[in-house]
């Protein structure tokens, strides 16, 4: 909810969450699926140095999210 | 499958020489009911009490609840759990009502809960209205024995299980006061709609086994979701976990007694057919969610499915999993109703669910799972009051700001209700609701 | 003894005139008119002592002036209760009823009772500061409004416990709470019955009404590299010490916390207190929750053109509508502060 309210500022927003079903039933456009609910950013399971590299191309693929160009709610990979 | 229980209906309990139940009351011999119940020595310091609705008795922390039950053909009343492995559901089993065989330690965790026989929070679960045949124990494994919410809790568990067991087998060899029948296959129900209940257990969440429930004696940490005769679920194939909160969760008494089930059963070839029951899981990864919710529309399709019964049993991110799967089932043409209770909160303004969709357009709401409750002291005691003070024990606390500590000196509690075993009603017990205010 | 009552009435009901009376400015009449009239002869434990009149233009143009204003005409006086409209489908007058009661409930801590039709936009503005009763789309049903108004003023000021939103009329005002049905009413039966409904086609009430969400228009597509950018958070991380007592669940504030000259967040500085997950990830390592070394690397890359100091936190667990949307927008007069157009939105 907090993230459609950004959104309606006319702010870009990239919901990060791993439970992609809460986000979509709370109204947020662009959703990246993110690695876990305790550890969204990386698999909580990795060593640090993987997981440094996973926040790297996590926080990547969300640049690209917000420039891409969507017609209807998405959940991007 | 076809299974008969045949009831016989306790008045009282007394501890005696020989255990037996004659003209309604059962006696029990102490000394070989604790062999029963502890029959390798994990649990110290046991001692049984028996407890009935009425008395001024507080019992906590509460473990495990089960129903005293015994098979006249031999077989294990819970298979894989108590005994050997056999298939249950089918055939007959005797049963002692109006009473519960109850486990209680020390130290509390996330899966304990607090029974009071008398006063406001009797009259708050139906687990208050029936005898209790309790057990208090310690346990021997000192790493339960501290202050950690994640309590494996093991031989209380069990210990209650094979108490049950041991209770049932005094009325062996005569001859039950009613039969209950439950039998799936009743002709003439073929052409109705075809019902299943969806039945959210206790089953991830932690990463390590002995938490969760026990299907058939075995852990289901890892279970993809499946199908059962509701028969077997009525019949001990499934015992309880001790993860989720007293006032949601389902203990093993109301696996053996779920209301939901007998509701099915008595609509049963008259408005609908009741096919069976799916168990959908709770896992703590959104592509385990995923599967669970496919896997439960895939069999719902495979079964034919017309409608179904969708059961919340967990709280937090085990109500996306709840929501999911009515929305899969909906779109797999399956007519839905939920059942859950709400978490709005101690001031009635938090968000009910961590999810709301509304494509779950039919919830029946079992009522709120946190109230705050004044609790006059009991003249009694079983178990270990001071688990209160515990931390990590949902529902009380040693220190709150604005409630202070849930125990006062005089005895008396301020709690909030996810202590209370059976709160919620969930197996369909509940006759509290929530409205908009 | 009779309780005391003010009203609220715009322009044209308040008899000051029609559009071209909308600028008047805050009045306070002794005694009653027109609706406040009514009011005070269907009352039987009240007595409408006091009826601001004010335009609704000058409301909708001046409205922190008009409710100022307001407040300095009943200081000082003595009232008990503070009942608006009712404001049918007009939109402004509805505005106007929600802003004034909003306003007077929280000043002078009474309760405050409105009335208009359910597509009215002043029905969800304030939703917990009032009672606004279900009314009637145009003033023809004015008969039919007041007497609701009269009762659940009646019942607030006999003290009378006001039940759900269906059984007293008014419109839900985001709380639930829990009721005792009759013992034979079990869940059980219930759910069965509703199915049986549901199967067999017949309508069917569902005991948790739950609204369609509405969508927002998308916002356009933004190059990082050219934008100004900002991290908000409902994953539950805060500074060790957790200065803004964020809450475990429901929470109703956030934390801002300064980044500058933070290229990393470590352990031992920062904690979750979400408590829907197992924090003990994210304390080990904050930068699950919040992964400012990423933001850094692609701030020097030049990926992000400019990256907003703050970082926003909340948990998002069990927050409610009212309280996300409230913090939502305080977190957005910040971000336009700043002039800041992408936000990068984590939860769990």
């Amino acid at each position: 909810m907090m993230v459609k309210e950004i959104e309606r500022s006319g702010i870009t927003v990239v919901h990060v969450a791993n439970m992609t079903a809460v986000a979509q039933s709370i109204g947020s456009n662009r959703i990246l699926k993110a690695y876990s609910i305790p550890a969204a950013m990386a698999d909580m399971n990795e060593t640090p140095e993987i997981q440094a590299k996973q926040r790297y191309q996590l926080m990547s693929r969300a640049l690209e999210v917000l420039n891409t160009e969507i017609k209807e709610q998405t959940v991007f990979q | 499958m076809k299974l008969e229980i045949g009831n016989f209906y306790v008045k009282d309990i007394v501890f005696g020489d020989k255990t037996s139940y004659k003209d309604g009351i059962l006696t029990v011999n102490q000394k070989e009911a604790v062999e029963a119940l502890n029959p390798e020595g994990n649990l110290k310091n046991v001692e049984l009490y028996i407890v009935r609705p009425g008395e001024k008795t507080r019992i906590l922390p509460i473990k495990e609840i089960v129903e005293a039950r015994v098979r006249p053909d031999g077989r294990a009343l819970f298979p894989g759990q108590t005994g050997q492995m056999a298939l249950s559901g089918d055939g007959k089993i005797y049963a002692l009502k109006n009473m519960a065989v109850t486990a209680v330690g020390v130290y509390a965790g996330n899966g304990d809960g607090m029974l009071d026989m008398d006063g406001p929070a009797a009259e708050l679960t139906y687990f208050s209205e029936m005898m209790h045949l309790c057990f208090k124990a310690e346990n021997t494994d000192d790493s339960e024995n501290v202050y950690n919410p994640y309590k494996k809790n093991t031989y209380y568990r069990l210990g209650a299980q094979l108490l049950a067991e041991y209770i049932g087998k005094a009325v062996l060899g005569q001859e039950p006061q009613e039969w209950e029948i439950f039998d799936n296959t009743t002709e003439g129900a073929a052409d109705l709609p075809r019902v299943a209940m969806v039945l959210q257990i206790s089953a991830a969440f932690v990463k390590e086994p002995g938490f969760v429930c026990r299907l058939y004696g075995q852990d289901v940490i890892n279970l993809v979701p499946t199908m059962l005769n509701a028969n077997e679920l009525l019949d001990g194939a499934l015992c309880a976990d001790t993860l989720f909160f007293a006032s949601f969760k389902l203990y093993t008494y109301d696996y053996q007694n779920m209301p939901l089930i007998k509701e099915l059963y008595a609509e049963h070839g008259k408005g609908l057919n009741f096919v069976g029951v799916f168990l959908d899981v709770n896992p703590a990864v959104a592509d385990l969610k995923v599967r669970a919710s496919d896997r439960i529309a895939v069999m719902a399709q495979m079964m034919k499915l017309d409608g179904a019964v969708v059961v919340n049993t967990g709280n937090g991110h085990s109500e996306i999993d709840f929501f999911t799967t009515i929305i899969k089932l909906e779109e797999a043409g399956v007519k839905c109703v939920g059942q859950c209770m709400e978490s709005p909160g101690h001031g009635g303004g938090m968000q009910s669910k961590v999810m709301l969709d509304a494509r779950a357009d039919a919830i029946v709401s079992t009522g709120a799972d946190h109230v705050v409750l004044n609790l006059p002291a009991m003249d009694k005691v079983i178990g270990e009051i001071d688990s209160v003070n515990h931390d990590g024990y949902p529902g009380a606390w040693a220190y709150d700001p604005e409630y202070g500590p849930s125990l006062h000196e005089d005895g008396s509690l301020v709690v909030d209700s996810l202590i209370i075993a059976g709160h919620d009603g969930n197996a369909g017990w509940s006759h509290k609701v929530c409205k908009s205010y | 003894m009779m309780k005391k009552v003010i009203m609220y009435l715009n322009q044209f009901y308040g008899g000051i005139g029609g559009e071209d009376k909308a600028d008047y400015e805050p009045s306070l009449l002794e005694g009653v008119v027109g609706p406040s009239k009514a009011l005070d002869d269907m009352l039987t434990a009240g007595t409408v002592t006091y009826t601001i009149l004010c335009g609704d233009g000058y409301m909708a143009s001046h409205t922190e002036e008009a409710l100022e204003k307001i407040g300095r005409l009943l200081e000082g006086l003595e009232f008990d209760i503070l009942a608006a409209g009712p404001a049918f489908m007009s939109g402004r007058y509805g505005v106007s009823c929600a802003e004034v009661c909003n306003y007077v409930h929280k000043r002078f801590k009474i309760p405050a009772v409105t009335c208009m039709f359910e597509e009215n936009p002043g029905r969800e503005m304030y939703p917990q500061s009032m009672y606004i009763m279900a009314g009637s789309k145009s003033g023809a049903g004015m008969r039919k409004d007041m007497p609701k108004m009269a009762a659940i003023i009646d019942k607030i000021l006999k003290g009378e416990e006001i039940l759900w939103a269906e059984a007293e009329g008014y419109f839900p005002r985001g709380f639930r709470w829990q009721i005792q049905l009759p013992k034979e009413q079990t869940a059980a039966k219930r759910t069965v019955a509703m199915l049986k409904k549901k199967l067999d086609g017949e309508p069917f009430e569902t005991e948790l009404p739950i609204d369609a969400e509405e969508m927002v228009p998308i916002a356009p597509p933004r190059d990082a590299s050219k934008s100004r950018v900002a991290f908000v958070s409902t994953g539950g991380l805060v500074p060790i010490d957790n200065p803004d007592h964020i809450p475990s669940a429901a929470s109703t504030r956030f934390g801002r916390y300064d980044l500058s000259g933070k290229d990393v967040l470590k352990s031992g500085e920062w904690k979750s207190v979400h408590g829907g997950y197992d924090q003990t990830y994210a304390n080990e390592q904050p930068m699950l929750a919040m992964p400012l070394d990423a933001i850094r690397k692609l701030e020097a890359e030049g990926k992000i053109g400019y990256f907003h100091p703050w970082f926003y936190t909340t948990t998002g667990n069990q927050t409610n509508r009212v309280n996300s949307v409230r913090m939502a927008k305080e977190i957005v007069e910040y971000l336009k502060a700043d002039d800041i157009d992408t936000v990068i939105f984590g939860s769990a």
